[in-house]
């Protein structure tokens, strides 16, 4: 009987042990990236990655802070996360509404263009989109990205809406009607109250794509003022100069505020990808 | 009261909450798609003179040049690898880690946190497992004895596409891995146990219910996998220095349209990524449609 604990427990062992090695083989990218940000180049270049660091050194976070201006960059990412994440909620929760709740003529139609944007590539139409944005003068603004943003994520985030929304008893709704309440006040007291969970699992979805943008940040912005932290980091790479430590920093400062979230709400950014099957 | 003005009053309803959504999404992402189409037919810098109708020159250009052809290769090469390895890895994990144990729970979300991480700092991290005397892999060679297989991954146009895959590959995992543990922990209990006790080998378990049983993950995974392997941009853009062999659609074609000013090319080349696209999605949008996945 002994015996048989102990094998188990040895075979457990091991079994928890092979996974730690391939996680650990998995997530070097990430590890080794953390140990550059904590030692300085002249260190890495001369010791290599692997050798036991010496007190670790974290001044590289404080020098491309000021150096690569990533204040700037960092305020520009959060401005255009948070208003483009508020605007695209507000917006999917309007459409799937009507998508959900309402039959009307080219109910179908209208879906399916929605759905279009959920497949195509985004350079396929990046060319008007930009020619566009200028014309409208709001090539290189907040506006601009932010405008972006939310036609962007639109799609998705209406499916995901509509797919809830659907789920919700008739049999209320009816009642809120026959008690005479308006359409929008359906929407307001009954709908959003239940779909609170749903809404957080969109928000930390469309947090994270939002912030982690790098192609219509490219693509709509060309200057400090309103380019977000993916374009701010891009600036340390490829200097000829060897930076290992700088780009480290930048990059682990960039990743923070999408990491956070994610550690926080596993659980309901988990649920988000689920119920995104069709995405 | 007139009936048919209330009637008609109800049925404007809708149509107001959707005014919002419709206008952002017609104006920048409807009207643009029809827009490319027709700039695909005209020859243009994008400044000065307007765009001139040209007939099909830009795409006669692009096919006797051959560089879309190596763009699509390119996107192919990244599909043949994105797709099924994340599937494949992704579902073994789901089986490994399929009980709710803390352990497991712990280990999932290491695979997971790839899907938090950007392409912009992937391609600083990946650089630097890619890169030739310092890098991650050299380093791993070097401890092995076998420094002479180290090269520079990236500027060679033989492996960039593939080293660039892998991180495609590394990132992708997590999708996958979500939707089978799902689909794996959906499976009822009885019906493994049944095969416990007719003596059901793991293998055998795995193949005749594991397998079949989860199918409807594997469409969305290899659908979804299939489509965003057309909108592969960031990384190819970020880690191959403007070099045509390594170009996939996505970047060719802003290098057209922002390096070279040539609008109408440009404009061609996503009138084919277009095709292509609606080329995966139409079957899989009729196959939701079937399955009721997308109701009515």
């Amino acid at each position: 009987m002994i015996r048989r604990h102990t094998v188990r427990i040895i075979r457990k062992l091991l079994f928890f042990v092979l996974l730690l090695f391939l996680g650990v083989m998995f997530l070097s990218p990430l590890i080794s990236t953390v140990l550059a940000g904590l030692r300085t180049d002249a260190d890495l270049m001369r010791n290599g990655l692997f050798a036991l660091p010496e007190p670790p050194y974290l001044g590289g976070f404080g020098k491309v802070w000021e150096e690569g201006d990533l204040g700037t960059y960092m305020r520009n990412s959060f401005i255009v996360t948070l208003v483009a994440l508020i605007g695209t909620v507000i917006c999917a929760t309007l459409g799937a509404y009507a998508l959900s709740q309402y039959t009307f003529r080219f109910k179908n139609v209208v879906f399916l263009v929605f759905m279009m944007g959920l497949f195509f590539p985004p350079q396929v139409y990046i060319v008007p989109v930009y020619f566009l944005a200028n014309t409208l003068r709001i090539y290189n603004t907040y506006y601009g990205l932010m405008a972006v943003h939310i036609a962007y994520q639109l799609p998705f985030s209406m499916l995901m809406l509509r797919g809830f929304f659907r789920t919700i008893p008739t049999s209320f709704i009816d009642a809120a009607r026959i008690d005479g309440a308006s359409d929008l006040h359906i929407l307001w007291r009954i709908i959003l109250p239940l779909s609170l969970p749903v809404l957080g699992s969109l928000s930390i979805l469309l947090f994270t794509w939002i912030w982690n943008d790098f192609f219509w940040a490219l693509s709509m912005s060309h200057t400090k003022d309103t380019q977000t932290i993916m374009i701010g980091i891009s600036a340390f790479r490829g200097r000829l100069a060897y930076n290992w430590n700088s780009e480290a920093a930048s990059s682990l400062i960039s990743m923070f505020p999408p990491l956070v979230i994610f550690f926080l709400f596993q659980k309901l950014f988990i649920k988000g990808i689920r119920s995104g099957g069709i995405k | 009261m007139n009936y048919r003005k209330v009637g008609m009053k109800r049925a404007l309803v809708p149509w107001l909450f959707l005014l919002l959504p419709l206008i952002i999404y017609l104006t920048i992402i409807a009207y643009p798609l029809v827009a490319s189409i027709v700039l695909s037919f005209t020859e243009w810098s994008g400044m000065g003179k307007p765009p001139r109708y040209t007939g099909l020159q830009n795409y006669a250009f692009l096919f006797s040049s051959g560089s879309i052809l190596t763009a699509i290769k390119n996107n192919l090469i990244w599909m043949a690898l994105c797709v099924p390895f994340p599937a494949i890895i992704g579902f073994s994990l789901a089986y490994i880690l399929r009980n709710n144990s803390r352990m497991n729970i712990f280990f999932r979300s290491l695979f997971y946190i790839p899907m938090v991480i950007s392409n912009a700092v992937m391609a600083i991290m990946w650089l630097h497992v890619y890169a030739p005397k310092h890098g991650l892999i050299a380093a791993i060679l070097d401890i092995l004895a076998l420094p002479q297989f180290s090269k520079s991954f990236l500027t060679d146009p033989n492996s960039a596409i593939i080293a660039i895959s892998i991180i495609g590959i590394w990132h992708g995992i997590g999708f996958p891995l979500i939707l089978y543990l799902a689909a794996i922990q959906d499976i009822p209990q009885d019906l493994i146990e049944t095969a416990d006790l007719d003596g059901a080998s793991t293998w055998c378990k795995i193949v005749n219910i594991i397998i079949p049983f989860v199918r409807h993950a594997t469409v969305v995974v290899v659908a979804l996998g299939t489509i965003l392997a057309m909108k592969v941009f960031d990384l190819v853009y970020l880690m191959t220095g403007g070099y045509y062999k390594n170009d996939v659609m996505g970047t060719y074609l802003w290098r057209l349209a922002f390096e070279h000013y040539q609008m109408g090319r440009a404009s061609a080349v996503a009138v084919i990524q277009f095709l292509l696209v609606s080329a995966i999605v139409i079957p899989y949008l009729k196959w939701q449609y079937r399955t009721g996945e997308i109701e009515q």
